[in-house]
């Protein structure tokens, strides 16, 4: 009589290996000696191969769906076959081991680069849209469910805007994802979202992006290069000082940073990049 | 209203709530008496479907329906996984939290599906022991559900209506008997459903799940996306009438619809729980299952559109 973690061990084996449940069911055979005919009660409705070949078969697809529903701008730029053979490829590779599907699709957009096909041209943004697609996507996934600033009581800037800047605190809602792409994504998401068409592939060109969330909706920004490093520092728990000192270069000296952020601040805020408290 | 089981109160007619809807459910109002909620779709989510969530809930009560608690696995609990949830149930409040007597993954995978336990003694004093760890740290008993299955182990002695009944006994537990998953597994196995649903301790039922199945031909599978079936309501209404419900009566224990792929319409929903309330009354209008409805479903077990991201733009 096999224990409660051999019978477990054996279907998930017979379950997850590729090429399905004939397969799996050699591999588990083989790895510890148990049988589909010794472990699996027969009946005449359905051979037990039958009944292992539901379980094998709903493992991946209800994979693939979860993958495919988080991804769908991917799923369609790389059509349905290329996007299945990653797809499959990545859930042999990561399996799941986080209780929610949400988890599932985490690493794909790393899986996606590091499986880019070797000596391809990196000027050539065809190769780089997978993954930073991935990458653009999880992060508008993951703007949608963490906490926004939907429930922060905004304080609003006064009248007397430099001591209002000095004196608020400044937090970045836990929502907000910086990207720093090879691409820029926003013009091609913008036309991919507005048409049936396929966008053509952007040429490779270093992108800053937030995603945010304001009132549940997401949306997506293209930074500056200050404003990205002011996100991201007071992101780090920076305040507003210190933060403009990581920022300030040779041709933007800290007092330049500060002006500039106080005339941009209010339109961050609107766009739920941060949230203010005295 | 009839006596409360386990001190659960008979919630009346609720359905499962799913993200499609919860625009309609905000404008119009909820329609039903209650909703039921999967728990993992809300743990670590603080956007619209939880904001959706809070006002909902404070108009109609909530339950939580978990799928991840892998309650038979032979891995350790996932403790970190159950802080959460009682973290998520300290949040919004449900009337009870309840998931599978199943295994969802070993060694640390989660295969994301409802499998089907070896019903031996060890297991039976496995499972027996984690219910127990398990409404302990929750506080609160745990209500389980019967899964469909589709395949049963050669070295399973005890039928699952005996491992469930006995489990109930003797920890207290709650039961979430699913009809359809009874008629799934049924047809799936050769056993008499009747006999299941009658070898079950009535009192400790408070909460009865109705779905729509797919007919493959040989098996039939769980996929929750189609009208509930004749026979399935014919089970219903024997599983209401064990608990104490008569023809007069609007059910003695709490009743859930469950749809969750080709989700239709938010009122077409209502008014397919609607013959929930027309079958107590003896008026069983429902088709056998939909061959074409089954020509398009995904036809994979345990479906999960409900563990599917919201769309990416929502009304606020």
């Amino acid at each position: 009589m096999p224990s409660l973690h051999d019978v477990q061990h054996w279907l998930l084996t017979v379950m997850t290996t590729p090429g399905g449940a004939e397969r799996g069911a050699m591999l588990a055979r083989q790895t510890n000696g148990l049988t589909v005919a010794g472990m699996i009660h027969a009946s005449r409705i359905a051979d037990p191969m039958r009944r292992l070949g539901v379980y094998a078969d709903g493992y991946l697809l209800r994979l693939y769906d979860c993958l495919a529903t988080d991804y769908p701008m991917l799923r369609r730029v790389m059509g349905e076959e290329v996007f299945g053979f990653f797809a499959r490829a990545y859930l042999w590779e990561c399996p799941s081991h986080s209780p929610t599907l949400y988890d599932l699709g985490e690493g794909f957009p790393a899986f996606l680069s590091q499986h880019r096909p070797p000596q391809t041209d990196a000027t050539d943004g065809t190769w780089l849209l997978p993954a930073e697609l991935a990458r653009f996507e999880r992060a508008w996934l993951e703007a949608m469910r963490d906490h926004g600033p939907e429930r922060v009581q905004h304080q609003a800037l006064t009248a007397s805007p430099w001591t209002s800047v000095s004196a608020t605190h400044w937090e970045i809602p836990p929502c907000v994802r910086l990207l720093d792409l090879k691409l820029p994504l926003i013009p091609f998401w913008q036309v991919m979202v507005t048409s049936d068409d396929i966008a053509a592939c952007p040429q490779p060109e270093n992108s800053l992006v937030a995603i945010s969330r304001m009132h549940y909706r997401v949306s997506a920004h293209p930074l500056a290069d200050w404003q990205y490093s002011m996100l991201d520092a007071l992101r780090q728990g920076c305040d507003v000082h210190q933060a403009s000192q990581r920022v300030a270069t040779r041709d933007m000296p800290k007092e330049r940073v500060l002006a500039d952020w106080m005339l941009w601040a209010p339109a961050a805020q609107e766009l739920g990049l941060v949230t203010t408290r005295s | 209203m009839t006596a409360p089981r386990l001190g659960l109160p008979n919630l009346g007619f609720g359905v499962g709530l799913r993200n499609a809807h919860l625009d309609h459910i905000l404008r119009h109002g909820p329609g039903v008496d209650w909703f039921e909620i999967i728990s993992e779709n809300f743990i670590g989510h603080h956007g619209y479907a939880r904001h959706a969530l809070d006002r909902i809930r404070a108009q109609v009560p909530v339950v939580m329906h978990g799928v991840s608690m892998s309650i038979g696995s032979a891995d350790p609990l996932d403790r970190t996984y159950l802080a959460k949830l009682k973290q998520l149930a300290e949040d919004i409040e449900p009337v009870w939290i309840s998931d599978h007597l199943c295994w969802t993954g070993v060694a640390g995978i989660n295969a994301h599906d409802l499998l089907p336990l070896p019903l031996d003694e060890p297991t039976y004093q496995h499972v027996r022991q984690r219910v127990e760890a398990v409404q302990e740290l929750l506080q609160r008993p745990l209500v389980l559900e019967n899964p469909s299955s589709y395949l049963q182990f050669a070295c399973s002695p005890m039928a699952e209506c005996d491992f469930l009944a006995r489990l109930a006994r003797e920890t207290g537990c709650g039961l979430l008997l699913d009809v359809n998953n009874v008629y799934v597994s049924s047809h799936n196995h050769g056993f008499d459903p009747e006999h299941y649903i009658r070898q079950l301790p009535p009192e400790h039922i408070v909460q009865i799940h109705l779905a729509g199945p797919s007919d493959t031909g040989d098996l039939l599978i769980d996929t929750h996306d189609q009208p509930v079936p004749a026979r399935v309501w014919q089970l219903y209404v024997l599983a209401q009438q064990r608990c104490g419900a008569d023809a007069s009566s609007n059910g003695a224990v709490s009743t859930l619809l469950e749809w969750d792929a080709n989700i239709p319409s938010y009122p077409e929903l209502l008014a397919e729980l609607d013959k929930a309330r027309q079958a107590l009354h003896g008026d069983i209008v429902a088709p056998a299952i939909d061959a074409n409805a089954t020509a398009m479903s995904s036809g994979y077990s345990t479906p999960i559109a409900f563990q599917l991201k919201e769309e990416h733009a929502v009304a606020p």
